[in-house]
């Protein structure tokens, strides 16, 4: 949780009623909503923008979300919704926290997302998919939880993380050890 | 594909209609590759395409392979392999176009501005004055009392989807329950109307109507909150002291939204200028530190992000918060 930012505060704070709560993410009601049933779907930890967060965070970010856009079709009875997630300044994010804003659409609430399309030349196109499609070659190796959970329980009970450093140094230790060794036998 | 009548779409089952959309998407097509477009990626669940009307160049839609129209009927971990495919083109995005930033944009019926009958993940990229202001979330103020109302109507609703109603007494059980079964009879309501809705215009609009009539007090946004009234009406007694809290957090936060970045800005500030004359850290940024260790544990993937981190760190950078807490020198 970082200082000063009003978001975690509102996470941590004690009198903000959750409407969601995991292990990794929180929902609350968004106190000036664009519409009435405005959802925030928000990382426990402080994560300025969205790249920062870790890929299985993200995951279940997006998973909650699905789930409670269903509840407000249920329940709100919207007749649709709009998922809108702004990832820098340049975006229109006005907090340094990564948020998905879950609004519920219903007719006649004043509510415009359409954006004037851009005419763009072939070559243009052209070369927007070159670049961006080398970039997303790197796409596919994605963080799983499983380790870090681990890790993340242990910490505050012992010097998880240091143990792990030295246990990590040690094996490397031991290998190169035991490298050095084996090559000290076969010399004759 | 031969024109058919009205009498014999109305004699078609579900699944044939299903079949009959999918037939006719454009996007099922696109991933099927019967229509050209420019793939930027595709794995085993989804495929992205650069979209031909686009808000700015490098605009990217991800679809899922799966016809599917509406996001609530995805399966769970098609929605999460799309979350992280689209975090990854939107990290691609920064790097190829030098973006600011990126817009993440999902619409869920034609209400919401959903053109077409297939789930699709926009993903932007962003600069500064590019004329897509558009996407942003204004903010409106409503009154505490009936934030609270929502609040609490969606709570219950939450905690039922998500099995986890834990009944603090019977009479809320009671209420949750009812909400329940409500929720279940709207249910195929809404979903008929929703895929209408992006469907035909003239059917989405009697399928509307016939919703409306049901429930009949729905018609305006304001009022049908006011319709969730008397399923709450059981709840009143703790309601005094629960509003009071939230009354009171809900006034502070908007305004200090904005005020306290400015704050902020100066804290962060003199704090960042302070590190590297003191070599000890302070309590604070030791606990940061800890907080910040702790997802990105593993050590391979810091190495093999670190430079990427250093990209995302200037853009995190603008909102003058140091964003880890240390000094990124």
């Amino acid at each position: 949780m970082a200082e000063g930012c009003v978001f975690c505060d509102l996470i941590r704070a004690q009198n903000v009623r959750k409407l969601y709560e995991d292990e990794y993410c929180v929902a609350i009601l968004e106190p000036a909503p664009a519409a009435l049933g405005h959802i925030l779907v928000m990382p426990k930890h402080h994560y300025p923008i969205f790249e920062q967060v870790p890929d299985f965070i993200v995951a279940s970010m997006f998973s909650a979300m699905n789930k409670i856009s269903t509840v407000l079709f249920d329940r709100l009875r919207a007749h649709g919704t709009n998922v809108l997630i702004t990832n820098g300044i340049a975006a229109g994010q006005e907090a340094a926290h990564v948020m998905v804003n879950l609004i519920p659409r219903r007719e006649g609430d004043g509510l415009n997302f359409q954006w004037q399309p851009k005419q763009l030349s072939e070559e243009e196109m052209n070369t927007s998919e070159l670049q961006l499609k080398e970039e997303c070659k790197k796409i596919g190796d994605f963080q799983r939880e499983k380790a870090q959970a681990v890790v993340l329980d242990q910490k505050p009970l012992s010097l998880g993380a240091i143990s792990g450093d030295s246990r990590d140094g040690k094996t490397e230790h031991d290998a190169s050890q035991n490298y050095m060794l084996r090559r000290l036998r076969r010399i004759p | 594909m031969a024109e058919l009548t009205e009498a014999e779409l109305q004699n078609m089952s579900a699944e044939q209609i299903a079949e009959l959309q999918k037939k006719n998407c454009v996007f099922c097509h696109i991933i099927t590759g019967r229509i050209p477009a420019k793939r930027v990626f595709e794995d085993d669940k989804c495929v992205a395409v650069l979209d031909i009307n686009p808000a700015n160049p490098g605009h990217v839609l991800l679809l899922p392979r799966e016809h599917v129209m509406v996001m609530p009927q995805l399966p769970d971990d098609l929605v999460r392999h799309l979350a992280m495919v689209t975090k990854g083109i939107s990290h691609a995005c920064l790097r190829a176009f030098k973006a600011e930033g990126t817009s993440i944009f999902i619409a869920n019926g034609g209400i919401a501005g959903q053109r077409a009958p297939h789930v699709m993940i926009h993903i932007i990229p962003r600069k500064e004055k590019d004329g897509v202001e558009v996407l942003r979330t204004p903010h409106k103020q409503i009154p505490p009392e009936q934030l609270k109302q929502v609040d609490d109507a969606l709570k219950d609703a939450i905690d039922t989807a998500f099995g986890l109603k834990n009944p603090e007494s019977r009479q809320t059980e009671q209420e949750v329950k009812s909400g329940q079964g409500h929720g279940a009879a709207k249910d195929s309501a809404s979903d008929k109307d929703m895929s209408k809705g992006s469907d035909k215009d003239s059917s989405k609009k009697s399928d509307k109507d016939s919703v409306v009539g049901r429930d009949k007090d729905s018609g305006k946004d304001s009022d049908e909150i006011n319709t969730e009234q008397p399923d709450n009406a059981e709840e009143k007694p703790d309601e005094g002291k629960l509003e009071e809290k939230i009354s009171g957090s809900s006034s502070a936060r908007p305004k200090s939204r904005t005020e306290n970045s400015g704050a902020r800005d100066s804290e962060q500030g003199s704090r960042s200028q302070q590190v590297p004359q003191s070599s000890g850290k302070s309590s604070s940024q030791n606990a940061l530190q800890s907080e910040e260790g702790s997802p990105g544990q593993e050590p391979e993937h810091e190495d093999a992000t670190g430079k990427e981190l250093s990209d995302l760190d200037k853009i995190a950078g603008l909102f003058g918060v140091n964003p880890f807490g240390r000094d990124n020198g």
